[in-house]
């Protein structure tokens, strides 16, 4: 979708337009924030947000980055504030039964994986910035030198808190997984044995 | 990737970080970026040259690149394994239209304009203030207000202000309308006027 279609979809003059915008990122969006927040029905709210947000800010939008980078970054400001707002309430125990019901009632909690499982859980006990840029390095596939840009950090901090975040994940995923060439630790290994 | 974030090697946290030489070090230091292939061609060069002779180097780099593989994949795979449900494109549309009516509203209404307006508004406000003031700081200006005939008798020369009567009106030109507001006193005329585009004028 080029700049032109995707700012005229935002001011909302053009419902063709508005539907390409949707089939376009709507569904990139929706992934992405199940993977930040860790529940569909968030993620959809979160995605839906983001999509009226831009709507709203769309004369801030210069182009100079793409327009996807453009609405990734409202996404990720939108789920910082999404987990301020439920950092009260019991996160990752409500959110892993409401995404266990509804897995269970889509018939999508057989079809996955140990590595998804086991990764999407690992992801709701790390930090929300070890979170962000896991995500935006292997799911949306940015550069070092994007992730610090998105992330307003500079490219050191951005390859350290990388580091960290993967030894983070690494400490959560299983061994037997294989995942990072050496395995996971000797505490999960053992526990898994146990 | 057995290295800490500053190139060393750490086998295990009881041990000793072992020292590293200076290209085996540039290796730990550029290896996000050999990963994602955006080193430039040189510094590629070099590493990969140094990672065929240095035997931890050469596992290190192998190690990096085969993990990231692995990260991607499992990433894509997670985020494929998201059921979306049929009804949520048709829902983002609905709402994005819905959004976009009451952006449209918004507009329409002028707020942008009526900001604008307003604070001309408050700044000819703050002007007669300043105007009355001035005249009541000039000698004889306290008593100006009891009768415009009898401040006349007193000095001539001395303006009162005895009435502000606030005019709005407005004109199109082409696309463009001015509007323009008018505090008439017996003192003076002070319009401010502000420019919109008609069709927002044409709504209203």
């Amino acid at each position: 979708m080029d700049q032109e279609r995707f700012v005229a979809a935002l001011r909302g003059g053009d419902a063709e337009a508005v539907r390409e915008l949707v089939e376009a990122y709507g569904n990139r969006l929706f992934r992405s924030a199940c993977l930040l927040c860790g529940n569909q029905a968030d993620a959809e709210d979160l995605t839906q947000e983001t999509l009226l947000q831009a709507m709203r800010s769309v004369e801030r939008f210069r182009g100079d980055s793409n327009a996807y980078t453009w609405l990734h970054g409202i996404l990720l400001n939108l789920t910082r504030r999404h987990h301020r707002k439920r950092k009260w309430l019991v996160f990752e125990e409500e959110a892993g039964q409401d995404e266990t019901a509804e897995q269970e009632e889509h018939g999508h909690g057989v079809d996955r994986d140990a590595g998804v499982v086991a990764l999407t859980e690992a992801l709701k006990k790390i930090s929300g910035a070890h979170r962000e840029i896991l995500v935006l390095r292997f799911y949306e596939q940015m550069k070092i030198a994007e992730i610090a840009s998105q992330l307003g950090i500079s490219k050191g901090t951005a390859k350290s808190r990388l580091f960290y975040a993967v030894e983070a994940l690494r400490k959560l995923i299983p061994a037997e997984m294989n995942l990072f060439g050496d395995g996971g630790t000797e505490e999960k290994v053992s526990t898994l044995k146990g | 990737m057995n290295t800490d974030k500053h190139g060393l090697l750490a086998t295990k946290r009881h041990e000793k970080p072992q020292k590293l030489n200076l290209r085996c070090r540039e290796v730990r230091e550029h290896l996000a970026e050999w990963v994602e292939r955006s080193l430039a061609a040189q510094k590629r060069v070099r590493i990969e040259e140094h990672g065929a002779v240095c035997g931890e180097c050469g596992r290190v780099l192998k190690e990096a690149r085969e993990g990231e593989a692995r990260m991607r994949g499992l990433f894509l795979t997670a985020a494929d394994s998201m059921h979306v449900r049929p009804a949520f494109e048709g829902k983002l549309v609905r709402a994005l239209r819905a959004g976009a009516g009451a952006a449209s509203e918004a507009e329409r209404i002028g707020w942008f304009g009526l900001w604008r307006f307003g604070f001309g508004v408050a700044v000819g406000v703050i002007f007669l203030g300043l105007l009355v003031w001035r005249l009541e700081e000039q000698p004889g200006g306290s008593q100006a207000f009891a009768t415009s005939e009898q401040a006349t008798v007193q000095s001539p020369s001395r303006a009162t202000v005895a009435y502000v009567l606030p005019d709005y009106s407005f004109r199109e030109e082409g696309n463009l309308v001015w509007d323009s507001i008018t505090y008439r006193t017996n003192v003076l005329d002070l319009t401010l006027w502000a420019q919109r585009k008609s069709e927002t004028k044409k709504e209203l």
